[in-house]
């Protein structure tokens, strides 16, 4: 099951994507007693975005999910508290990244942690350069501003 | 004037007189014829007098009279003469005596005059004279005095001079150094002040340099350059915090 769910967290690169899904999987388990007996893709229909419909499609096909209510109901509150347990790091830098560059620093983090790490993106042009990074209360300044300023002080001395 | 009017009361004085006078004789003449009437009717009242007597006698009786009035008259116009020619005779004294007197006086007068003008011209030429003679002596003085005071002031502006030289100089001392070591902290201040001011400026500057940096900078950075220096801020918080 786990592996189900990382698949499905592949997907998810930052705190904005998990908590739109989030909102998703909390629709999904409100209408899940409703039509008995019916698949929880049929039971979304066009509500929901393409992605959590194909993942749980996929997963009804290999019968991972049946049309018990009560099992999809599991389903969904596992893989909630899944995304809800990966770790974040916040990341605040002076441009809008690319959906490359977030894969790419996605990867890079994954490789570094051994699993899933979600981003919290601020994007703040006034910090000019570089990153300010912050993960679990520690906190970094590896900003150009920073560096900008510590000229500025060491000049005007 | 009073001589004038001496004379004219006089000459009224006479003629009051002699009016008097002749009403005293007319008065009296008067008087007698009727007296002498009445006698004679008297007498006839015991004598039996002839109508041509009687006016024979009237008649006599007036004659009498009349002639007793011209005496009298005469007399009176007599002694009228008399008197005023006495009166103008004496008027005549006076009045010649009253223009002796006032030729006299007039004499007297301008001759004192004369003198009183002679003695106070005399007097005034003696103060004339003692006047210049004292102004000359007070000139004298006063020149001395001048000389005297002149001395004595150059003396005493001398003394002020030098001592107020040596105080000027002993001020100027003072106030030179003073100022000296006003100058000195004020020069220390300024340049204080300057370091303040540059440093001042610097920062300001610096500031400004850094915030023009921050907004040219961030947009002059391409976008590879904006990946590369996240990764290179993920790698080092890697190493601190991760």
């Amino acid at each position: 099951m786990e592996k189900i769910f990382e698949e499905f967290a592949k997907k998810i690169k930052t705190k904005e994507e998990l908590i739109f899904y989030l909102e998703e999987i909390i629709q999904v388990q409100q209408i899940v007693f409703k039509n008995k007996g019916v698949t929880l893709s049929k039971k979304m229909g066009g509500k929901m975005s393409g992605e959590l419909k194909n993942f749980l499609e996929r997963l009804e096909k290999k019968e991972v999910i049946s049309k018990n209510p009560g099992q999809q109901s599991s389903f969904l509150e596992k893989l909630k508290k899944y995304l809800q347990s990966l770790p974040e790091i916040k990341l605040e830098i002076a441009f809008l990244p690319s959906d490359e560059f977030l894969t790419r620093i996605n990867q890079w983090l994954e490789e570094e942690f051994g699993q899933k790490v979600i981003l919290d993106l601020i994007i703040n042009p006034q910090i000019v350069g570089g990153a300010v990074i912050e993960h679990r209360g520690n906190w970094r300044n590896f900003s150009l501003v920073k560096e900008i300023d510590k000229l500025i002080s060491q000049k005007s001395l | 004037m009073n001589t004038i009017f001496l004379i004219i009361a006089s000459l009224f004085i006479v003629m009051v007189l002699i009016v008097l006078i002749f009403l005293t004789f007319t008065t009296r003449s008067k008087k007698r014829e009727e007296f002498l009437i009445q006698e004679f009717i008297k007498d006839t009242l015991f004598l039996k007098i002839s109508e041509t007597f009687q006016k024979e006698l009237e008649k006599l009786i007036k004659e009498e009279t009349k002639k007793i009035i011209l005496e009298n008259k005469e007399k009176i116009q007599k002694a009228t003469d008399e008197i005023i020619e006495s009166y103008k005779k004496e008027l005549e004294g006076i009045s010649q005596e009253v223009d002796k007197k006032n030729s006299q006086f007039f004499e007297l007068s301008l001759k004192a005059q004369n003198e009183i003008l002679t003695n106070a011209q005399n007097k005034i030429a003696n103060l004339n004279e003692e006047t210049k003679k004292e102004i000359l002596k007070f000139k004298e003085v006063n020149s001395e005095t001048q000389k005297l005071l002149l001395g004595e002031a150059k003396n005493q502006v001398s003394k002020l001079t030098q001592n107020l030289t040596q105080e000027v100089s002993q001020v100027y001392q003072v106030a030179k150094e003073a100022l000296r070591g006003q100058i000195t902290k004020t020069e220390q201040e300024i340049e204080s002040y300057k370091k303040e001011r540059f440093k001042e400026i610097d920062q300001g500057i610096y500031q400004m340099i850094g915030k023009v940096s921050k907004k040219t900078i961030g947009k002059a950075i391409d976008l590879s350059t904006h990946e590369k220096l996240v990764m290179e801020a993920l790698k080092k918080a890697k190493k601190e915090i991760f």
